[in-house]
């Protein structure tokens, strides 16, 4: 069990991390009360198995996070339907209600992904991981992040054509 | 024209904008997270409430009753505290010893226990192991208190194993847990105590390691939460 007691390094980790630790949690997630609920679980784990975690904590936390996001998942039943929250960027500097609206759509096209391509993209376009470092977190191929990559990129290309009208039929915003 | 290099871009403000106000609450500062896990372990391990006027030292062991020497249980490490362990064949009881060193009202924290010899509960077929006397024996409390012991009773609950609680030379009591093989425990409530107050013992068997056993430590006042000991 790791008994071990973590030192104050631990404390520095979880002043130092855990902001950036939720908003993965949160894009899993999609909503910041589940996002709260992981993030601690993880950091209680990390905690408890502080001894294999000291040299990567940050790493293993995140792991932590991705393998019970899908745990998280399952004990709902149902897939999570909060859209992030965006009223945040209504303060924007160049926001406009367009902007504001695309972030939107974006932001919930995102949602509806099945999770383990959201996470594919949560490593790899917000932690700007590699595809071998993606693979190996997930515990698969470079071939199937490459895939979980493509699938949900033209598939958010096609939903977002889709929102956007022909050029022909009409004449705005895409 | 949308291309994918403009919808990973699109992604990747999405993300941005989706977390940049996302900042942490104050439940997951460090000294939350601590007295998060310190209440896991506990609600992992052996669980009791001390009585009035006593600390109580509730020790969840593994081990099985042997018809040889009292060799199951070697020594456990609390703290600065070394509390020796024996097994008592002849009367079916386990005894730990006060260290030398102990000073009544006394307090250690929690800790590994590092019992080098502790047989496993579960074979690796998942049987209950048992000892030559066909009965495993579970768990074990420990009660130091600077107060005079109170009688102690023998309670059998119903559908639960009888748990014994057996007076030391040492003024510690120590209960242990019979069961027969293929049993499982449920809870045990032992009533007695030096004000009467009923404390309970309650253990789960770590799943996969015997080695790995939680001593937690309990003061007048501490809430016991209810486990299953199950194999």
């Amino acid at each position: 069990m790791g008994l071990a007691r973590p030192g104050p390094e631990f404390d520095e980790f979880v002043r130092a991390s855990s902001t950036d630790l939720l908003r993965i949690a949160t894009l899993l997630t999609r909503n910041r009360e589940d996002a709260e609920d992981l993030l601690q679980v993880a950091l209680v784990r990390t905690a408890g198995r502080w001894a294999a975690a000291k040299d990567a904590p940050f790493a293993y936390s995140r792991r932590v996070i991705i393998n019970l996001s899908k745990n998280r998942w399952r004990e709902k039943s149902r897939r999570p339907h909060i859209v992030g929250d965006l009223s945040h960027v209504a303060s924007h500097g160049a926001a406009t209600t367009e902007w504001v609206d695309e972030q939107n759509a974006m932001s919930e096209l995102i949602s509806k992904l099945p999770l383990g391509q959201r996470k594919v993209l949560v490593l790899r376009y917000f932690e700007d991981l590699s595809v071998a470092e993606t693979a190996s977190i997930l515990h698969c191929s470079e071939g199937t992040v490459k895939s979980q990559l493509s699938r949900p990129i033209a598939r958010l290309r096609s939903l977002l054509l889709a929102q956007c009208p022909a050029p022909a039929e009409e004449t705005n915003k895409c | 024209m949308l291309d994918n290099e403009s919808v990973v871009a699109m992604i990747k403000e999405s993300f941005k904008q989706d977390t940049q106000a996302i900042h942490v609450s104050s439940k997951h500062s460090p000294s939350a997270i601590r007295s998060r896990l310190a209440r896991r372990r506990l609600s992992r391990g052996i669980i009791g409430v001390g009585v009035a006027g006593a600390m109580a030292i509730a020790i969840f062991t593994l081990g099985t009753t042997t018809s040889g020497p009292s060799a199951s249980f070697k020594t456990i490490h609390l703290s600065n505290y070394t509390f020796k362990v024996r097994s008592d064949v002849a009367t079916s009881t386990t005894c730990l010893t006060a260290p030398d060193n102990w000073v009544a009202g006394s307090s250690v924290a929690s800790a590994r226990v590092t019992v080098s010899s502790f047989l496993r509960l579960n074979r690796p077929d998942g049987s209950l192991r048992t000892g030559a006397n066909g009965q495993a024996c579970i768990g074990a409390v420990l009660t130091y208190t600077t107060q005079v012991p109170a009688p102690i009773d023998t309670v059998t609950s119903p559908g639960l194993p009888t748990v014994k609680l057996a007076p030391s030379t040492d003024d510690a009591r120590v209960a242990y847990i019979a069961l027969d093989a293929g049993d499982s425990a449920a809870a045990a409530r032992v009533t007695g105590g030096p004000a009467g107050v009923p404390y309970y013992v309650i253990g789960e068997v770590p799943s996969d390691n015997a080695q790995d056993v939680l001593v937690a430590i309990f003061q007048q006042g501490d809430m016991a939460q209810l486990l299953s000991i199950h194999d």
